[in-house]
């Protein structure tokens, strides 16, 4: 089911569409940026590296043809961005690699907390604060749906069958969950 | 069966999650062109990547912004694939890059000169008029022979019909037919060193005939066989 999403998103910006673009940035922009900080530990750069990722990315959109999954397609650019970054730094990339399915559960990024200066960090602290926060005040039923659906990557039907109630019970939670949150991130944010 | 989803909220929702079908994501895509939807699709992600401690060090509110002003930077031709559909970009569109030429049609086109080169050198032969060799009349009707060597300038018709004639005039001589008598043309096909050597003048005849077919061969063997 995933993959509708990309595929529509991916063959509207081959027929012209920007804005599908931006969707697509949108979704995987923390992904991308936390896969090159492995090799790009200064996250100024990182997030320049990611930039030129999305941007090679949607240079070669027109040749992708569907083959893999898109995430793992701009996984791959992603790498080879950094590598070649550091190559221009006149460093070694590194040894290791993380996989594709790894790359955001990665944990030995001991290096990052070198470059996690209290000014860097204070907005994702902030944000994680804010939306911790949020759903301890939510009610149990959002709380559990969410929880379900974010942390445990269950499927509405999934959940469903956990929450004993319909599918579009869990929908309409899993919703109003997130509009709950969103009214306390919307300002931090923007 | 899945129940459409109405509210607009809702289906964006649905859609973070990759609960929505094709025709919902169509739907949706639609919608996504105002900033506001952008921006409010955009904190649903940041809701799960800050849930699941997936946000990086640093937070670039305006990182979408950067990429898409990057893509407008672009040249047109360098990034977007049109709405007509992507299209290999030549570096040089007025200079064929011979890097690029694929092997395979390399040979295509070696294969296809080749072609054309029998053909032509087939068409050249024929195109030269065929001429009915004077042994061939000869053994038919010495008179014929003779009178095709006395007139050298007789057209290809006029020497058609004269062949012709005198074959008719073979077939229609008396005795020739009749049965135990040996008449001539029946003791000319019938005998063997004589239809040998008839099979081999035919042979010889069809690699100077002009082809028009693709066994000329097999049209004049089957056709002349004396025995068959």
């Amino acid at each position: 089911m995933g993959e509708i999403n990309d595929r529509e998103l991916v063959r509207r910006v081959q027929a012209g569409d920007k804005r599908a673009y931006d969707a697509l940035v949108l979704k995987y922009q923390h992904k991308i940026i936390k896969l090159i900080s492995r090799y790009v530990h200064d996250p100024d750069a990182a997030q320049d590296v990611a930039q030129e990722a999305f941007l090679k990315a949607y240079r070669g959109l027109g040749r992708f043809r569907g083959d893999s999954a898109f995430y793992t397609w701009l996984y791959r650019i992603a790498i080879n961005t950094a590598k070649n970054h550091l190559v221009a730094q006149n460093r070694r990339s590194p040894d290791f690699e993380v996989d594709a399915q790894d790359a955001e559960y990665y944990e030995g990024a001991s290096k990052l907390k070198e470059y996690a200066t209290p000014e860097r960090q204070l907005l994702t602290d902030e944000i994680e604060r804010t939306v911790y926060r949020a759903i301890k005040e939510l009610p149990d039923d959002l709380k559990t749906a969410i929880t379900l659906r974010e942390l445990e990557g269950m499927s509405y039907e999934e959940i469903a069958q956990t929450m004993r109630c319909p599918i579009g019970t869990v929908r309409l939670r899993i919703f109003r969950a997130r509009e709950a949150i969103d009214r306390q991130l919307a300002p931090l944010i923007n | 069966m899945k129940i459409e989803i109405t509210d607009p909220q809702e289906l964006l929702s649905a859609f973070v999650d990759e609960e929505t079908t094709a025709f919902e994501v169509q739907r949706l895509c639609g919608e996504l062109h105002n900033d506001r939807e952008l921006a409010r699709l955009g904190r649903c992600y940041v809701i799960g990547d800050a849930m699941r401690g997936n946000l990086p060090l640093k937070i670039d509110a305006n990182f979408v912004a950067s990429v898409r002003a990057a893509i407008e930077r672009e040249p047109l031709e360098a990034v977007a694939p049109d709405a007509a559909g992507w299209r290999p970009r030549l570096l040089n569109p007025g200079r064929i890059n011979p890097a690029r030429i694929n092997p395979a049609m390399g040979f295509g086109l070696a294969a296809s000169i080749a072609v054309c080169a029998v053909i032509g050198f087939q068409s050249f032969n024929s195109s030269s008029t065929p001429e009915i060799p004077v042994t061939n009349v000869a053994r038919i009707n010495p008179a014929a022979a003779g009178s095709s060597a006395i007139t050298p300038s007789l057209t290809d018709s006029q020497l058609l019909r004269q062949t012709r004639a005198s074959i008719a005039a073979a077939d229609a001589a008396p005795g020739l037919d009749a049965p135990g008598v040996g008449a001539p043309k029946a003791s000319l096909v019938g005998n063997s060193e004589v239809a040998a050597r008839l099979n081999s003048y035919l042979v010889n005849h069809s690699e100077y005939a002009p082809s028009r077919g693709m066994m000329p061969y097999a049209r004049a063997v089957v056709g002349y066989e004396g025995d068959r």
